[in-house]
């Protein structure tokens, strides 16, 4: 992880809680607060703030749709500090992604 | 310990355009699939960093369901046998109203022995 300061990425991950908010965030692709909250024994307001740690740290990042918003993993130091999760996961975002391309153009 | 990742997605075709385009994906999987994919069969993929990989079919119900496992190795691009963590991808087709719906998990198995 040359040239980048990794000591705020494993502080955020240093946290149980947190490591699971981003397996939710990973299993699923993009989700929200709520939709990780229910899984977890813990309120939506305190996955809000596990996930704004993790904004913070550069490992997730938010996108508003209507009055909620969508997180999803950012990669780079995820890749490096969480690894298989991530990777695969955006190896198939962009292979489905690819194939309805394909799809949708009619090949 | 097994992770495991899914995902879905709703595609603009009818179930059988799909599953053409499953057993065809070099041109959408981003890698070149040196070998047809076919039930119980092994096929290699390579790379765009000149790596390659196999997998072995060993899920096959056409339209329906194609499941594969990557095996635990892959030759890199300089030609070297390097260890992968092995896993298992099945993918899971249903007819929608828009086209068909895809079901994707890939469930890594690194750390665990089976009982």
């Amino acid at each position: 992880m040359s040239g980048r300061d990794v000591g705020p990425i494993f502080e955020a991950l240093a946290d149980a809680t947190r490591r699971e908010v981003i397996r939710r965030i990973a299993d699923r692709g993009e989700t929200t607060a709520t939709e990780i909250a229910s899984g977890l024994e813990v309120t939506r307001q305190a996955v809000a703030k596990h996930l704004s740690a993790l904004g913070q740290a550069g490992l997730v990042a938010g996108r508003r749709e209507g009055r909620e918003v969508r997180y999803h993993l950012t990669p780079g130091p995820l890749t490096e500090a969480m690894g298989w999760m991530a990777d695969v996961g955006a190896a198939w975002d962009a292979r489905l992604e690819a194939l309805r391309s394909q799809l949708t153009d009619g090949s | 310990m097994d992770d495991r990742i899914r995902r879905r997605i709703e595609l603009p075709a009818p179930a059988e355009r799909v599953w053409e385009a499953l057993l065809r994906p070099s041109g959408w999987f981003g890698a070149e699939a040196l070998d047809e994919l076919t039930e119980g069969g092994r096929a290699r993929f390579r790379f765009p960093d000149g790596s390659e990989r196999e997998i072995v079919v060993d899920g096959w119900d056409p339209h329906r369901r194609l499941s594969f496992r990557w095996m635990p190795f892959e030759i890199d691009s300089s030609g070297r046998h390097r260890t992968r963590t092995p896993s298992r991808v099945s993918i899971e087709l249903e007819p929608s109203d828009g086209g068909t719906i895809l079901h994707l998990e890939e469930v890594s198995s690194s750390a665990r022995v089976s009982a």
